[in-house]
């Protein structure tokens, strides 16, 4: 087991965001989360990684606790992120971007070119390296994120909708990508995504969440035949 | 790409010839030498500052509150102990970066933007009555005198060389801090602090960093500062010091490199014709503060970077 | 005991001034979030308009008064839209305003040193005569300050409860992105509020020109007290602003008394950063209303 979360609960006042969720994800597999808007995804995986200690409960990786650490901390014990809203070091380029998560992420503290390189080209944004940020568009803009995001050598990838606001052709793109990452670099990948097809097409298992709460946990086919989630989630109409 | 290198680096070894050889052949006009001399000074103020507020993001409003107490510490150790002001300057300026770093830098850690700049401000008008109560070292409102010459009998010149070789200094390991990845991680914070969070960065270690650099170099000046007028009083604590330099850091272009330099050159030398308007020399300056930004939000850097596209662009037809 | 009283009654006064002066930075603040570092010389500018308008051009007391806030108004709306607006709309508008309302603020300063000169100016008092009341002297004038300062924070609660504007405001200072998608025109409130802010910080200008003299350099310390009162009150909290003030005017004058007057500013900075350290969202939280 890679990542293990124990009664994990965020509150905002009286805000449950995230409500008593239990979580076990192996290692080496595609993690799905979905859920309704406010089911309290983000806020999980800014439990996790560090940005919120979580109100009660236990966020075990590899056998350490690591609920409590700050986040810089919780990155050098190999977990790595990207956000939902496309955030990026503007005013930089995007090879000081990525060296950003070479040079503080990774526990070496030494700046490994090779490795910078392998995910540039890994990614295919070899002719953008001295482009500053602010001037890339979408589909870039999450490359990028995701290239500083594995510089710091993770061993497990939070993603939060990584494919909101792409088009199709680009998202089959990252699709690929995911998979590669999973398959040929060994990393455990957790994945909130909103297009339920999308997300039972490439993860292992998926967990729903709504209210803050786990409603489903288990294999992607059996999803679309519980009826809980149909009732909360699917039964909404298409999303 | 060579072309626009070549341009600046031109500019630069140019400026910098003209302020080696100036002494040499304008020996005697000592005003103007004056000029240069406040004009380093200001110069790595601001530039400590533009660190701190451009690169950095951090809002603090205390720089000129810095820099005069690295001129109040170097002064009165130099007095009261007989050391050399030569080795004092430098003391003073890491006794003023760890003073800074406790006062301000660590209780703004806790801090966000708007906060941080009112603590600032707070701790910097908080200093003249500090002075007042402490009179007795301090000398008060009256301000602290007779701070010892860097040696005896020094002359002007001297004073231009060793303000020189501060500025020359201070600017160069400014300009490796900024493209170090120190200075990275500044402007990462700046830019998205939650995704710098999560790439690694610790972000008290290099705020506390970004706040003791800044304030040592600005600690530097005011030392050197104080060593050359020979008297320091909370008078440079006032509205019109403060305003000078923020003018600067915005003219130059806040988290650009040579910006604050440029923000500095500028208004030394345009405040010593402003003088010649008599009372309305802030009203012009706090005028120009709001014009600069409503029109110039880039400061005078973004001349160097039209220039810079014309370049470009140029190349382009060519090809 | 008497020494206590006065030093209450006077720490009553002075902090009910400065709430009204803390109440426009709280206002401005609350719906724009943008912190106006032209403050103090806007309650200068109140003060000077007034008594411009009563000393020389001969309006009556309540007249010159009115007639000022009226033109605070349309230098609020000047404000904004010459400069405010147009820095909001770009993406570095958090330090832009700031550094452009330093500047604004010093221009304003310097302009009316030039135009007034440096001599010092004060109202004169809105009622003459004191009373007595167990041992303790307090003027008419104070009581009548006390009273209006506490009737404007009542118009302004009930505006910000009652009223659609106040409402509009409200929701504004919450969520932009919320009151933009019930169709609410936020650049508009944005202005109404500055207007108000600048508006209600010159008035209390005048208030506290009959109290204290004035001149355009003391509009700095003004700010700084505001910015202190504002953050123990919670940042945007009218209310809020109105009891901090209140609390650090009481506290200031027991300092006077007992203390002695050169430690008031340290106990200014000692306070606020206490206040930082234990509640960063200040005493009484940060929502408006």
């Amino acid at each position: 087991m890679v990542l293990k979360t124990e009664g994990v609960s965020k509150y905002f006042g009286d805000l449950r965001a995230v409500d008593n969720v239990d979580l076990e994800i192996e290692e080496g597999e595609i993690y799905g989360i979905a859920g309704p808007n406010g089911a309290g995804k983000t806020t999980l995986f800014d439990v996790i990684s560090g940005l919120w200690p979580p109100s009660s409960g236990k966020v075990i990786f590899k056998n350490d606790i690591i609920s409590g650490l700050k986040p810089y901390q919780i990155c050098h014990k190999g977990i790595a992120r990207t956000f939902q809203i496309s955030t990026v070091f503007a005013t930089l380029t995007v090879l000081d971007n990525i060296k950003i998560g070479a040079v503080f992420g990774a526990k070496t503290k030494k700046l490994d070119s090779s490795h910078i390189n392998e995910i540039i080209e890994f990614l295919g944004i070899q002719n953008k390296k001295d482009t500053i940020a602010q001037n890339l568009e979408l589909y870039t803009i999450k490359l990028v994120m995701l290239a500083a995001a594995l510089a710091t050598d993770c061993k497990l990838l939070l993603l939060d909708e990584p494919m909101a606001g792409l088009t199709i052709a680009e998202i089959d793109n990252f699709l690929q990508i995911i998979r590669k990452m999973n398959k040929e670099w060994g990393i455990t990948i957790v994945i909130i995504e909103h297009l339920i097809d999308t997300l039972i097409d490439i993860s292992d298992r998926i967990i729903i969440l709504d209210g803050g709460k786990v409603i489903y946990k288990g294999l992607p086919e059996e999803l679309t035949k519980d009826k809980k989630v149909i009732e909360v989630y699917l039964g909404k109409g298409e999303e | 790409m060579l072309n626009k290198i070549g341009w600046k680096k031109m500019a630069i070894w140019l400026s910098l010839l003209v302020i080696v050889l100036y002494p040499v052949f304008f020996h005697s006009n000592s005003y103007i030498m004056h000029i240069f001399i406040l004009f380093f000074c200001w110069a790595v103020l601001a530039s400590s500052w533009n660190l701190l507020f451009g690169y950095a993001g951090i809002w603090s409003l205390a720089q000129v509150g810095v820099f005069v107490i690295g001129a109040y510490s170097s002064g009165m150790m130099a007095k009261f102990t007989g050391i050399s002001p030569l080795i004092c300057i430098p003391l003073a300026a890491i006794l003023t970066a760890l003073i800074v770093t406790l006062f301000v830098g660590l209780p703004s850690l806790r801090l966000k933007g708007i906060y941080i700049c009112v603590f600032s401000l707070m701790f910097a008008d908080a200093l003249p009555s500090v002075l007042t109560q402490t009179r007795k070292w301090t000398g008060g409102g009256r301000g602290f005198h007779d701070i010892p010459p860097l040696w005896n009998n020094i002359s002007r010149v001297h004073y231009y060389y060793v303000g020189f070789a501060i500025f020359l200094i201070s600017l160069f390991i400014i300009y490796k801090i900024v493209n170090s990845s120190t200075g990275k991680a500044f402007i990462a914070l700046r830019d998205s602090r939650d995704f710098a969070l999560s790439l690694g960065i610790n972000e008290y270690k290099e705020r506390l960093k970004v706040f003791a650099l800044s304030s040592f170099f600005a600690g530097l000046a005011g030392a050197f500062y104080g060593h050359y007028l020979g008297h320091i009083s909370p008078s440079s604590l006032g509205i019109s010091p403060f305003l000078l330099a923020i003018a600067m850091m915005e003219m130059g272009g806040l988290g650009r490199f040579p910006g604050a330099v440029i923000g500095a050159v500028v208004l030394v030398f345009g405040s010593e014709l402003l003088r010649l308007t008599g009372m309305s020399r802030l009203t012009i300056l706090g005028a120009a503060v709001v014009l600069i930004m409503l029109f110039m939000p880039k400061g005078l850097m973004q001349i160097v970077d039209i220039i810079d596209n014309i370049k470009l662009r140029k190349n382009a037809i060519i090809k | 005991m008497e020494m206590l009283g006065e030093a209450m009654i006077s720490g009553i006064i002075m902090g009910s001034l400065f709430g009204a002066m803390a109440v426009g930075l709280t206002i401005i603040y609350g719906v724009i979030k943008m912190f106006n570092f032209a403050h103090g010389i806007i309650a200068i500018l109140g003060a000077y308009l007034a008594w411009w308008l009563f000393s020389s051009v001969h309006l009556n007391l309540i007249g010159a008064i009115a007639f000022s806030f009226f033109l605070m108004l349309l230098v609020g709306i000047l404000i904004f839209t010459l400069i405010i607006r147009v820095l909001l709309r770009t993406p570095r508008w958090p330090y832009s305003t700031i550094i452009a309302s330093i500047g604004l603020g010093i221009f304003l300063q310097n302009l009316l040193l030039q135009i007034f000169g440096p001599r010092i100016k004060s109202m004169p008092v809105f009622f003459e005569g004191n009373i007595k009341v167990g041992g303790i002297t307090i003027g008419w004038h104070e009581i009548s300050l006390i009273l209006i300062v506490l009737s404007l924070m009542l118009i302004l609660r009930i505006f910000f409860k009652k009223t659609t504007l106040g409402n509009a405001m409200r929701a504004v200072a919450q969520s932009p992105e919320g009151a933009k998608i019930v169709g609410i025109n936020t650049l508009k409130i944005f202005s109404y509020a500055y207007m108000m802010g600048i508006a209600v910080t010159g008035l209390s200008g005048v208030f506290l020109s009959t109290k204290c003299y004035v001149i355009p350099h003391r509009g700095w310390d003004w700010m700084v007290k505001g910015f202190i009162i504002v953050a123990f009150g919670g940042l945007g909290n009218v209310m809020g602003a109105y009891y901090a003030a209140l609390l650090l005017g009481i506290l200031e004058a027991l300092v006077v008394t007992y203390v002695g007057t050169v430690w008031v500013w340290n106990f200014w900075f000692v306070s606020f950063l206490v206040i930082l350290l234990i509640r960063p969202e200040g005493l009484l939280g940060g929502r408006m209303g």
